[in-house]
């Protein structure tokens, strides 16, 4: 297990929901560095500058939505672990998600599912 | 006596004071249920004891779920315990949930049908009970399908109108209509049946369902001597309907084919063309006994009469095709026919590597006949003597007349140019032979030019010239003979 | 109105963000197929101004649902589609695609069904989010012109300066019908200090 904190990114444009996903992650007792972006374009500007590891993404935001941003990271950084969070759970949208290979987070999210997810191959 | 608005709002708070609530909700047409915080059943009204066959008694105290183990859909359960525990009101419409309760009622009939319905569901404010109120709206969703069946055949009908608009082959808007009826009456095969020029044959122009080996087995049905039910429509012209085709005597000797085909009835609608002449049948064979519906009825009669349509479309037409290609007096191709089967033939012995002939005719004398005896004469004359050059000639010959007296005959194969040639002198004497009209003896004779393909030409062009110069040629040396130029 | 704080606006609209992703999903299997959503687009606003709003930005003729609602906050809930598309909309999501030419009583309940889900999973997240109770009547649904929507959600009824008007909008799609809908929430703001103790208690959790 490494001691380096791990590098983690938050994309939504709710200021609101972001501050509940770090709350949500600070109460993990891990050791994590994190980022935020409100939008897909923010988001990638703040992975030009800092190198991350995981990043959770909202769905549905103005302007490119979660999955466009996904694809494009995809392309960029291929190391790049990501998990979709949204409020449209509907089943299709997972499908796709998971299409991208990104995990499937439905919100509200709990504290043991962002646990089970970060954790998942370190 | 004071009228309803006169009626002082205290006298009508009193009345309404007194009603008995218990009374107005049996009296009701329709379920109405009053459940607990645990969804448990405390009051069900008289409408929903007659509908679900049980006793009040077995009803109070239990829950929908209990009365009917796994056969309450999840949205409907749901539904029910969201209202109970959380106070969310509800309705399930019908549209989107087919089945709610297991509910059946008397059809007009007396057969039990499912009973469609919507349910309601209410959290009272007042206390922690919750109303549920079915509605029955079979009637509702009966004049919808009714509704939408209607549309549904008036689109379907704009689709049909429109490929014959568009001049779609016949085949193609026959096979349309019959798929249109597949479609509107499910589990059922179609057939559009024609009946021949003689009105004696009726035989199978279109039935996209039934197997391709059955159609061609299937011979003309004769008028004369069975009674199908397609026959007794065009006898009587009128739909027939055979409910059970093992009892019709006319289906006796057919019964294997309808067990092969699962054919339980046949209802069979008359085509009526302009003129209301019945050109054929619109038949359809359903796997179940029994008569067409009011709406069936309906629906076979309009797709009959598009079919009418589309046949009499096709019909003209091809009469438009015929006068454009043919010569109206003696009825034989023109030019334009001519060259058409020039090319064709053309085309095919060089593929084939066949030789053919071609015959420049014109008639020796004509003029005079039309001068002496005038044009009825030369008109009649014309006429006999191009009946009297395709007798000589097969089928797949052509003979075309291309100017007054001048006509053309196209051998379709020949293995020599002796062949043209003896063909040639029985033309020269059926052509001299006096032809009799009335009193009058009228009497040409001919001079024929002939050109051979390959030998004399391989272009349409250049036989069409070199039989020509033949027939002048011919003409030269002393009319009533044939040439070919060398 | 400047009633709620910027992060109260914020919660409110990710509240609702959840509770319409919650009533896609039942739509979503109803109809077997996806339902694509916007962003919703939250404005509060006072009696005369939703009144000017419903004039100015609303279609002229209008097909909706409405609920009564009363709990943790008081008042009326009303999904609202321009008519001549809410008929599409029912087509879309009952499979047909037939072109009647009047909405009849089946599609009426289809159509009432249809806003009852969506608002009762809006109200339902609203409450269960914030810890509170809120119970909703059934859904009655109604065509009428854009000026008689003020008296249909009774919007005068009590005290207007007492009232708010949550006005949410939001573009959704089903097969390929797509549309814009609102959502009205006619507050009685007797009702309200409840709502923003509620959200308050949220956001101290959070900040």
């Amino acid at each position: 297990m490494t001691h380096e904190p791990l590098s983690l990114l938050l994309v939504d444009d709710s200021r609101i929901a972001r501050l509940s996903l770090k709350r949500q992650l600070e109460s993990l007792g891990l050791s994590l560095e994190l980022h935020e972006a409100d939008s897909a374009d923010s988001a990638e500007e703040q992975l030009q500058q800092h190198p991350v590891q995981v990043a959770l993404i909202d769905f549905n935001m103005p302007g490119r939505d979660g999955l466009e941003l996904a694809e494009s990271l995809k392309q960029q950084y291929p190391q790049l672990r990501m998990a979709l969070v949204t409020a449209n759970i509907q089943d299709a949208l997972a499908k796709r998600a998971r299409e991208l290979g990104m995990t499937f987070l439905p919100k509200p999210t709990t504290a043991e599912q962002l646990r089970a997810f970060i954790q998942q191959d370190l | 006596m004071p009228n309803s608005s006169e009626l002082s709002g205290a006298c009508l708070s009193d009345i309404l004071d007194n009603l008995d609530c218990t009374d107005l909700l049996h009296s009701l047409d329709g379920g109405v249920l009053l459940l607990d915080a645990r969804c448990r059943i405390i009051f069900c009204n008289r409408w929903f004891i007659r509908h679900t066959g049980f006793k009040e008694a077995a009803l109070l105290g239990r829950t929908l779920a209990e009365l009917y183990p796994n056969q309450l859909p999840l949205p409907l359960q749901d539904a029910i315990e969201t209202a109970c525990h959380q106070r969310m009101g509800r309705i399930l419409s019908y549209q989107l949930h087919k089945r709610l309760l297991p509910l059946q009622r008397r059809s007009p009939s007396g057969e039990l049908r499912p009973l469609h319905q919507s349910i309601l569901i209410k959290p009272l404010s007042q206390s922690d009970l919750t109303l549920i109120q079915c509605l029955d709206i079979t009637n509702a969703v009966k004049r919808e399908q009714h509704l939408r069946a209607g549309e549904r055949i008036l689109k379907l009908e704009r689709k049909v109108l429109e490929l014959i608009a568009q001049g779609d082959a016949l085949d193609n808007v026959l096979n349309e209509i019959c798929a249109t009826v597949e479609q509107l009456i499910p589990d059922a095969t179609t057939a559009i049946m024609l009946l021949d020029e003689e009105q004696e044959l009726l035989s199978i122009k279109s039935a996209p369902s039934l197997p391709q080996a059955l159609l061609d087995s299937e011979r003309g049905l004769d008028l004369g001597n069975s009674a199908t039910t397609c026959i007794r429509a065009v006898q009587m012209r009128a739909l027939a309907i055979t409910p059970d085709v093992h009892r019709d005597d006319g289906w006796q000797d057919r019964l294997a084919l309808a067990t092969q085909l699962n054919i339980a009835a046949c209802w069979a609608q008359p085509i009526v063309a302009a003129f209301d002449e019945v050109v054929g049948v619109f038949s359809c064979y359903p796997q179940r006994a029994g008569s067409p519906s009011e709406h069936e009825r309906q629906l076979l009669q309009r797709m009959a009469h598009l079919a009418a349509i589309a046949l009499e479309r096709h019909r003209r037409v091809e009469r438009i095709r015929f006068l454009a290609m043919h010569d109206p007096l003696t009825g034989l191709p023109n030019r334009s026919l001519l060259n058409e089967h020039l090319g064709r033939n053309l085309r095919r012995a060089h593929r084939e590597g066949n030789q053919f002939a071609l015959m420049f005719i014109d008639l020796d004398g004509f003029k005079q006949i039309n001068d002496f005896h005038g044009h009825d004469a030369g008109d009649d004359l014309l006429s006999v003597l191009a009946g009297r050059i395709t007798g000589q000639l097969r089928g797949t010959d052509t003979c075309a007349r291309i100017g007054g007296d001048e006509f053309v005959v196209m051998l379709e194969t020949v293995h020599s140019a002796d062949a043209a040639e003896l063909v040639a002198d029985k033309l020269l004497t059926c052509l001299s032979t006096p032809v009799q009209r009335g009193q009058q003896q009228l009497r040409v004779s001919a001079s024929i030019g002939i050109a051979l393909y390959p030998d004399d030409g391989s272009s349409a062009d250049a036989l069409l010239t070199r039989a020509d110069d033949a027939m002048y040629q011919a003409k030269a040396e002393g009319k009533n003979r044939w040439y070919r130029i060398r | 109105m400047d009633l709620f704080n910027a992060d109260e606006h914020d919660l409110i609209v990710e509240l609702m963000n959840l509770g319409v992703g919650r009533a896609a999903s039942a739509l979503s299997q109803l109809v077997s197929d996806e339902v694509l959503l916007s962003v919703p687009r939250l404005e509060f606003i006072s009696v005369p101004e939703a009144q000017r709003a419903f004039h100015d930005d609303l279609p002229p003729f209008l097909a909706g649902v409405m609920q009564n609602f009363e709990g943790f906050i008081n008042g009326r809930a009303a999904l609202l589609f321009p008519e001549a598309r809410s008929l599409e909309l029912v087509n879309a999501m009952i499979g047909e695609d037939l072109s009647a030419d009047e909405i009849s009583e089946l599609e009426h309940e289809t159509l009432a069904e249809l806003g009852n889900i969506l608002l009762n999973h809006c109200l339902a997240t609203l409450a269960n989010q914030l810890k509170q109770q809120v119970q909703t009547d059934i859904p009655l649904a109604f065509n009428i012109s854009a000026d008689e929507l003020p008296g249909t959600l009774n919007l005068y009824q009590g005290d207007t300066e007492n009232t708010l008007v949550m006005l949410v909008q939001i573009d959704f799609s089903l097969r390929n019908s797509a549309l814009r809908g609102y959502l009205a929430f006619i507050i009685d703001l007797h009702s309200a200090d409840t709502f923003v103790t509620a959200l308050r208690a949220y956001l101290a959790e959070l900040l």
